[in-house]
């Protein structure tokens, strides 16, 4: 969690406030972006050969690699990590006192 | 039996199953409920509907023939997991939100994160213009796959009017709940469908050797696995811009982000993030597979400019008629998903964003007001069926050629305002227009003036100038206070406080 005061005004806040605090969702972040690039060049670079007599490298490895990677990874990342999915507020209670209070 | 009327009555009744379905499903009669299922989706209605809603009829027919005229770089780029990623980023977020407050479309976020009417009017403004040409070219596929499977028995005009009333009448009666229920059905056909008639392709083509199929494909077009492709767009880089187009942004576009709010609980998101992957890379496979198939018969013999019609004419010359039907119906199951969610998309936007604010201002009661305005939403979905037939039909080039191509990089251009405005406590509509005018004019000028810059994809320009601006203008402008309050630190640090803000 963030600190109690936030100074709107400080460089870090203020130039780079949408980058995110916490650091597992930093390694998270840039681990996404790490592989985006590993996906765009690896596809490229594969061999260009045909698995089982007809499946290309690039439709085999989209679906038994690279999907498969993405799913368990982000998974992996909001059941057990991300604060805003895992927080101490039990959510719908939560938004029904908000909306009651709305209302 | 004349097989043109066989196919007729295979259309027929599909559209009966389809009323049946969404009839059964159909949603409660007040905003919330008609346009967002009351938010009661769990995960595998939500996956069902969201990939359906983006694989559209353009794309069941366009993807084989990408492939015919590009070879397997065109896996790389579908790119369809990294919405995955999206789910819980912006999707849990904006339900939460959302749910708070009671926002149905996308720009009832963006008019009150921003503070500004203008900009969530601009929202609605583009949304509205877009969704039109988006809409009527699952149209024309739907007449093309009718009027080519029957050989031209059933017409287009009358494929296209058909496909009209029927849209109609389910998104009028049946709403969000019955489309969502509809979209189980049709995710179903367009998993088994095209699978089932490959197999079936290559078991009598080729003699179930799906090697000797590959070989055929691969010496017919000796490029099909080479990068970066026979007509060098697969590098790396637009690679990475056919993802962002083609998935990553579609996110916030105008049929899909409404149905981010339909989810029942914030565990639908975790779930969704997990199977959302797997289900479009499944999707894909069957449709890939028509592809290399329709390479391996057809390379060499169907020039490159008619590949859009590789897949109804794959099946027709090459399976028995009962193949041509299930193939159709794939087709209606990825045209149709599209088709209502647009629908119901345009409708909300009317019904929300402009007669709920501006009209009917002497109705104090907002029940009654609700219903008024919801009656209204449900009329333009049938007053905008004549307006997809006439364009389907008449085809007007500005729309088809310009306003198509521009529509999907088009609808992206609000995903920076979104995101940021989720994320970042500086975001000001100051940043949000900047960032969104500036990044439709960058569009407009690489993709018709000076087209594809350097030989990257204009949507890369086009974000690139958007966050760009986004951030500079950000840094020079101050949210007001209530705002950071109001939509970060109640969600993400209630018990912390601002400072250094003057208003």
């Amino acid at each position: 969690m963030e600190k109690n005061v936030i100074d709107m005004k400080k460089p870090r806040e203020r130039f780079f406030g949408w980058f995110p605090h916490e650091k597992v969702t930093k390694i998270f972040v840039l681990g996404n972006l790490a592989y985006f690039f590993f996906c765009c060049f690896v596809w490229p670079n594969l061999p260009p050969r045909l698995i089982w007599g007809w499946w290309t490298t690039y439709q085999w490895v989209t679906n038994f690699v690279i999907c498969n990677w993405a799913a368990a990874m982000w998974g992996i990342y909001y059941y057990k990590f991300w604060p805003l999915l895992n927080d101490d507020i039990e959510n719908d209670e939560f938004l029904q006192e908000e909306v009651k209070i709305n209302e | 039996m004349n097989s043109g009327l066989i196919v007729l009555i295979s259309v027929i009744i599909y559209g009966v199953i389809v009323l049946y379905i969404s009839l059964r499903g159909r949603s409660i009669n007040t905003t919330e409920g008609y346009f967002l299922a009351s938010r009661s989706f769990g995960w595998f209605i939500m996956v069902c509907s969201v990939t359906m809603g983006i694989f559209s009829g353009l794309a069941f027919y366009g993807s084989p023939a990408f492939f015919f005229r590009s070879g397997s770089g065109t896996t790389a780029a579908t790119g369809f997991f990294l919405t995955g990623l999206m789910y819980p980023v912006i999707g849990y977020k904006i339900w939460r939100i959302g749910k708070d407050k009671g926002y149905v479309t996308a720009a009832d976020f963006l008019r009150n994160r921003y503070y500004s009417n203008g900009y969530g009017n601009l929202v609605s403004l583009l949304q509205l213009v877009f969704i039109i040409p988006y809409m009527a070219l699952q149209f024309v596929a739907i007449g093309n796959g009718i009027s080519v499977s029957t050989n031209g028995y059933v017409s287009f005009s009358f494929s296209v009017i058909l496909f009209a009333i029927l849209i109609g009448i389910y998104v009028y009666f049946g709403g969000a709940k019955g489309i969502g229920w509809l979209d189980i059905f049709n995710a179903l056909i367009g998993l088994v469908m095209p699978v089932a008639t490959a197999i079936f392709i290559v078991t009598t083509k080729f003699n179930g050797s799906w090697g000797n199929m590959a070989q055929t494909a691969l010496t017919k077009f000796p490029e099909m696995m080479d990068f970066p492709g026979p007509q060098g767009l697969w590098k790396p880089g637009n690679i990475f811009a056919y993802m962002l187009s083609g998935n990553l942004v579609l996110i916030v576009a105008p049929h899909i982000l409404p149905k981010l709010y339909m989810a029942k609980s914030k565990d639908t998101f975790k779930q969704m993030s997990i199977a959302g992957p797997i289900m479009y890379c499944w999707l894909a496979m069957g449709i890939m597979m028509l592809g290399m198939i329709g390479t391996a018969i057809y390379k060499g013999t169907l020039p490159d400019s008619q590949s859009d019609i590789l897949v109804p004419l794959l099946v027709s010359e090459n399976a028995p008629l009962i193949f041509t039907i299930m193939l159709l119906w794939a087709l209606f199951a990825f045209a149709t998903s599209t088709s209502d969610a647009f629908a119901l998309s345009a409708a909300s936007l009317i019904s929300n964003d402009l007669v709920k604010r501006y009209g009917y201002k002497k109705i104090k009661d907002p029940v009654v007001k609700d219903n008024k305005c919801l009656q209204v939403g449900k009329i333009s979905v049938l007053c905008l069926m004549p307006i997809m037939i006439w364009i389907a039909i008449l085809r007007p080039a500005y729309i088809v050629d310009y306003a198509y191509s521009f529509a999907s990089p088009g609808f992206a251009q609000i995903f920076p305002a979104v995101i940021m405005g989720l994320y970042w406590k500086r975001s000001t509509k100051e940043a949000a227009i900047t960032g969104t005018v500036l990044g439709l004019i960058t569009l407009s000028l690489t993709l018709f003036v000076w087209k594809w810059p350097l030989g990257i994809h204009p949507i890369i320009w086009s974000l690139g100038v958007n966050f760009i601006s986004f951030w500079l203008v950000g840094i020079v402008t101050e949210p007001p206070k209530k705002i950071v309050e109001e939509y970060h630190l109640k969600y993400e640090n209630p018990n912390a406080q601002v400072i250094g803000l003057s208003k």
